[in-house]
This record gives structure tokens, sequence and C-alpha cells, in this order.
């Protein structure tokens, strides 16, 4: 039964989102405040009843009911019960259920924040009428094709389990911080196009950033959460790939910071309204396209799994249309600005720089992930574009995004630069001299990009901290304002690091072990010592044990795992790491070849866990200044 | 042949004298682990013959550390194996034609910021 009341609630959650659509139509009559309580009222029914839909999917899962397609495809009566609630989101329909949960919690959590007066009453009303349009599109594209709910009959004795690769604490709540970050972005779209809509003025704009960071901190998040899981779980040590899959995540994230930034200055200056709110469309429109990626099946990817066209075309269309309208409404709307005659070296200017720096990012990075797709569809050629490229290309934004952001902290409001120079020329030449001893006297040469990247890693760092710093003696209202700006752009710069000399010092070792046999990967000696069997709740494994000495002196033992399902999927590597703050060894367990020897992939990482405390640094600069510095301006 | 090379690898492995990395330079060694992650493998899903467990990539793997252990150069091994598998088989995609748009893209970007910075008056004027 409880799949019947989950399709009915599904139906239910249909019609509330469009009553939320429809009750901010000038075509109803009604005065603002009943307006603004009917509205509020119906959007609250309509996350309700997904969340309930959601319920029925999950009591489905805990009771085993394989008579559920989605169900018997995903799950299994041994498999754990988190995975069983993880499993929930583990493949399409029940993802696509937990996007539209997720987009009708922002939408209520702009429904009943306080954050609204009466001056801005028609931009709440309006945006929730977007929100509800946007996932009225959505449930109708998960009743038409992609329903979880469908029964079958005769139904199995047995489901087909999760995807072993799925089965993993740090995959299990990816799913939701991800999704979190992508549909929190319908927040700021929605905002701005309310805002385009009625009074096209900038009250939007300190609304819009309170859900633009809370979208980039969940996609912040996700994103390293993601590459993390990479680095661990597939086995061979690589933490970005730049499959499609983690470019979908990559591209809305720059945009986000983008529009983070811009805001401010929307917010604070009263300009580049314009310029946010187009960043605002563009950001949902990159969800939107990361949706269609994952989900249509058009990549192939080690992410996406197989699905039939028609729901690609659903997507599509879906992204046409609101995409297409959001351009067309900002069209109509866009006001002449008028000539702003600011200086190249006001932050007004960097700020607008850097955002057009971090979007052409993400446009390289749409250009090289689409490419073999339209080529493929246009002129039949195969090609692929992978790491060689977009390692190449992305420094062309980059590098200048990186030097113009210590720039820009150091500019003032509507300034000329000329005390610039002054106040940055000192850090600067600390940032080229400590990179110069680091590059050259510590880690030893190795390409002028390596170098190059720990000098802007180090001048963003000190950049960043500098304003913090300068302020330790004064009062915690003066030594707070700057701080999450600080701990953004020390994340940042720590993040650089971390790719910059993983990836130009780090040691890559395939090679073979035999029991008691050992190999030198770098200083440090890997020592096979044993195999051992395994047995887990669904699956056997292969476990070895790897003593780690550098000096003659043991520094540890990790213990590398091969997998073997119940549910008969391809073995899977569970790496064995020993890690620090300064550098990750890792090995993987490769091919048994038999005598007591093994095929090994083994690794030394220095600086890697860099590129995840980076993420987690950001993070906090974040919820400092959602949580620690309020209100975000008084007007609003 | 790649076969027959491939079971001499397994039995020679078997026997414990590993016919593997063992016999090569750190020059050599770098240049295989930087080949076969740019080497697509083109069974699986997006991934390269550096990270599968495929038996083509084990067969790519063979071949590409042969021909490193030959004293082939980068180009050398990476055209061979354009004209044995396509385009497709490179996660470097090649300069011609059809890739001009995709290689000139960061410039064409930068003289768009350019033009357009210049249009709103930041700069040039």
């Amino acid at each position: 039964m409880a799949a019947e009341f989950g399709q009915l609630f599904l139906i239910s959650a249909l019609a509330a989102s469009l009553m939320q659509f429809f009750l901010g139509l000038n075509i109803i009559s009604l005065d603002q405040t009943n307006r603004e309580i009917l509205i509020t009222r119906f959007t609250s029914i309509h996350c309700l009843t997904v969340f309930l839909a959601m319920l029925c999917l999950g009591y489905s899962f805990l009771t085993d009911d394989f008579s559920v397609l989605y169900v018997a495809l995903n799950s299994h009566t041994n498999l754990p019960v988190p995975y069983k609630v993880a499993a929930l989101w583990g493949a399409h329909e029940g993802s696509l259920l937990l996007w539209i949960l997720l987009l009708s919690l922002w939408g209520t959590s702009l429904a009943y924040s306080k954050k609204f007066f009466d001056h801005t009453l028609v931009l709440k009303i309006s945006s929730l009428s977007i929100l509800g349009l946007v996932s009225f599109g959505f449930i109708l594209f998960i009743i038409y094709t992609s329903n979880p709910f469908e029964r079958i009959y005769p139904f199995p004795e047995q489901g087909q389990s999760l995807n072993p690769l799925l089965q993993d604490p740090a995959l299990a709540i990816h799913p939701p911080i991800l999704y979190a970050g992508y549909v929190g972005l319908a927040v700021p779209f929605a905002l701005a196009l309310a805002s385009l809509m009625s009074s096209n003025d900038y009250h939007w704009a300190g609304l819009a950033r309170i859900w633009a960071i809370n979208s980039w901190l969940f996609l912040t998040g996700g994103i390293a959460l993601g590459s993390w899981w990479a680095y661990y779980e597939l086995g061979w040590g690589g933490w970005w790939f730049w499959d499609p899959v983690e470019n979908a995540s990559l591209m809305p994230w720059l945009v986000a910071t983008a529009l983070v930034h811009s805001l401010i200055v929307t917010e604070k200056k009263q300009i580049f309204n314009g310029f946010s709110a187009l960043l605002a469309i563009i950001a949902f429109s990159l969800s939107l396209l990361g949706t269609f990626l994952v989900r249509s099946g058009v990549l192939i990817s080690v992410h996406s799994f197989a699905s039939d066209p028609e729901r690609g075309l659903f997507i599509l269309m879906l992204i046409g249309f609101f995409t297409g309208g959001a351009l067309i409404i900002y069209a109509l709307n866009q006001k002449r600005s008028k000539p702003l005659n600011l200086n190249l070296w006001s932050r007004e200017s960097l700020l607008l720089l850097n955002n057009v720096f971090l979007c052409s990012a993400a446009g390289l990075i749409m250009i090289g992930t689409l490419y073999p797709l339209v080529l493929e569809l246009v002129n039949s050629e195969k090609i692929s574009v992978g790491p060689p490229y977009f390692n190449f290309v992305i420094l062309f934004p980059f590098i200048p995004l990186m030097l113009f952001i210590g720039v820009a902290v150091f500019s003032s409001w509507s300034g000329t630069g000329k005390k610039l120079l002054v106040n940055i020329n000192r850090l600067a030449l600390l940032s080229i001299v400590m990179g110069l001893i680091t590059s050259y006297l510590i880690l030893g040469y190795e390409t002028p990009t390596a170098t190059l990247g720990i000098i802007l890693a180090l001048w963003t760092i000190f950049t960043g901290a500098m304003p913090v710093i300068k302020n330790l003696g004064s009062q915690t209202h003066q030594l707070i304002k700057n701080l999450p700006m600080a701990l953004a752009h020390i994340g940042l710069g720590l993040t650089v690091l971390g790719i910059t000399v993983t990836s130009s010092y780090g040691i890559t070792f395939d090679d073979t072990l035999g029991f008691g046999q050992s190999k030198q990967v770098g200083s440090y000696e890997f020592k096979l010592i044993t195999i051992e069997d395994r047995a887990g709740p669904n699956f056997k494994a292969k476990v070895a044990t790897v003593d780690i000495f550098s000096n003659n002196k043991k520094v540890g033992t990790v213990f590398p795992e091969k997998r073997t399902y119940d549910s008969a999927a391809p073995s899977m590597t569970e790496a064995g790491i020993d890690s620090n703050l300064f550098r990750d060894l890792f090995v993987a367990l490769g091919e048994d070849l038999g005598g007591g020897v093994w095929s090994m992939h083994l690794q030394f990482k220095p600086l890697l866990r860099l590129i995840w405390l980076g993420p987690f640094i950001m993070i906090l600069g974040g919820l400092f200044r959602l949580f620690l510095l309020k209100p975000f301006s008084r007007e609003i | 042949m790649k076969k027959v090379c491939l079971i001499l690898l397994l039995i020679t492995s078997q026997v414990g004298s590993i016919e593997s990395n063992e016999a090569l330079t750190n020059q050599e060694r770098e240049l295989y682990q930087q080949i076969i992650q740019e080497v697509r493998c083109l069974v699986c899903q997006n991934q390269s013959v550096g990270e599968s467990n495929a038996d083509l990539a084990k067969d790519l793997r063979t071949e590409i550390l042969e021909q490193v252990q030959k004293g082939s150069s980068e180009d050398d091994i990476k055209n061979y194996l354009l004209s044995r598998y396509g385009d497709f088989v490179l996660y470097e995609p090649s300069f011609k034609k059809s890739t001009y748009v995709l290689w000139l893209s960061p410039v064409l970007i930068i003289l768009l910021i350019l033009g357009w910075l210049r249009k709103i008056g930041v700069i040039g004027k």
C-alpha cells in the first residue's frame, strides 16, 4: 500500500506546486496579504506532500517490498539499513524525488524567512510562484518518465541490491549535500526573475545572497566529499578525473562563487544589478544542465548509468523552458545602465573582473565537456577530452584570477589604486620569495607552472589572512568583519597549494609485490606482509597487510582490501591509506597473479590533504558569514 | 602476440622475477605512468587504462610498457595508439580542423573578455 500512498502524495504535490505557481499570478484577484498567506501555505503543503512521498518510498525499502520496481532494482534483504536509506537516492528515480524534496525545502525556507518586509513582499510572492513552476515541471517529469512507485508483477523474491560503489558512508550522504547545493541555486534564480519582473532594483540582492551562500556551501561540501570518495573508493588514488559528472558540479560552483561576489557589489553599491541577475540565471541553468548530463545518460562516464532517451528529451525541454524563459525575461527587462566610469583598480572593477574569470572557467569546462557530444552528433566523430586538455585550459582564467584575488582584497570601493601598489608590494614580495624557496630549495624545481602555482597559492593565503591579522588588536567587530573572506580565500589558497604540490611532486608506482617483498617509492618503502580472507555482511574480501617504512623506521601499516559483493558485481577496491597533513601513502590491491604475488598500486602524495582541508575552511568562512555577521543589510 | 606477451608477463611474475617496472629507469617509469593516465580504456566508462581492471586496459598497459622499454618516445607511442584505435583513445584531443574551436576557446574567451571590458569602459579609455 505504501507505494500507492506515495503515488497519491506525489500527485497531491503536483497539484500543490501548481497552486503555488497560480497564486503568484495576477489573474487570481486577491489582496497582497491573503495572497502571501495562501502562497506560504501551499508552499508548505507542497513540501510536506513530497516529504510524505519520500517516506512512503523509504517504507517500501525498509520492508523489502520488491513488488516496487525501484526497490527491487536497488535493494536486497541483506543490505544494511543505512544503505537501504541511502538507496532511496541511489538511482535515477529516487534521486529526482530527492531533488524535488530539497527544492521544496528551500522554497519553504524562503516562505518562512523573516527577511521580507512590506516593500519586498512582492518579491517573495513572485519568487515562490516561480519555484512552484520549477517544482511542477520536475514532478511532472517524475510522474511521466521516472516514477519510483511503479509496481512489477510477478515480483522477484530478492532484489538486485545497491551498486557496491555506492555502499559507502561518504557517498551515501554525497547526493543530498550536492543536490541541496544544485537546487538551492533555484532561489537566487527565482528572486532575480521576480525582481526583473517587478521593481527591477537592487533589493533582491541582499536576500539572494543568503541563499546563494547557502547553496555555495552545500556545493563546496558536495564536490569535496565526492572527490574524497573517488580518491579512496575508486581505487586508483585519483581525486579529480574531469569526468563530465564532476564538471557538471564544478560549473555551477564556479558561477555560484561569482554570484556570491557580484551580489556583494549589488547590495552595497547598487550597481551590476543586471550582471548579478544574469549570474543567478546562469548558475541555476548550469544546475539544470548538470541534472541533464547526469540523469539523461548522454554521457559515457563512471558515474552515470544508462537511461532511456525519453528522459533526456524531457529534461532538455525543461532546460529550454526555464533557461530560455529566464533569458527572455532578462532581455526584456534589462535597463540600459548609466556609464559607470569605474577605475580598473577599484574594488568594483576587480570583483567584476574576477567574476568574469570565474565564468570563463565555467565556460571553458562547458566547452570541453560538451564538445565531444556535439562533434559526435554533427560529425559522427568520436574524440575524448580529458585531463590533459582541462588541466591546460583552466590555467588561462585561473592564473589571472588568483593574481587579482589578492589585489581585490586590498583595493577600496570606488578607489583609483594609487595606494594599492604600496599596500601590496610587501606581501607580493613575501609570496614570491617564499614560493621560490619552497619550490627550489625544499621540494626541488619541477616545472614553471608548479612554481607559479605555489607562489599564487601563498599570495592568496597571505592576502586573505592580512586584513584579519592587521585587526588582531582591535575590537571584536572589526576583527570578525573580514573573517569570512579571509577563511574562504585561505581555503582556496590551500586547495591550490595542495593540487599543485601533489600533482607535481607525487610519485605513483604500478608494480607487483610478493609476500615479504618490498618496494621503494620516493623515500618510503612498502612491504607486503600477508593477504587474508575476510567476510563482510554482504561481501567477501581479501585484505592485505602492508607495512610502510621510512629510513628503516616503520611509519605505518595499511590494510587495502579487494571486495567481491554477493550481488555478483565486479570486485571493488578499498584502498589502504596512511595519511597526515603533509603526505598520503596509498596502497590499492590489484590482481592476484598467483604464487603469493599481487599487482599493486602504490602512491606517495605530498600535501594531498590540503585539497580537502581547503574546502572545509571555505565552508567555515561561509558559515561565519551566515551565522556570525547578521543581518545582511539593514535595508532588506 | 599481445596475448602471448601478457601470458609471458604473468608467468614471469608467478615465478617471482618481476618483468614489470623493475627494469625501468626513473625517466621511463614516469613516462609509463604518465601515458597510462592519458590513454582511455575503450571498453570502460570514462576511465584511463591506468585506472581500469578491464582486460583491454591490461593489454594496453603491457603494450605501452613494452614500447617504453624499447625506448620509444611519448609521441611515437601516442601516434601508434592513434593509428590503431583512433582519436577516441587519447584524452588529449589532437589539434586539427574539427578541434580548432576546442583548442582556441581559451584565447577566444580572453579576447571576448578584453573586448567587453573595453566596451563597458573599465579598461582602455
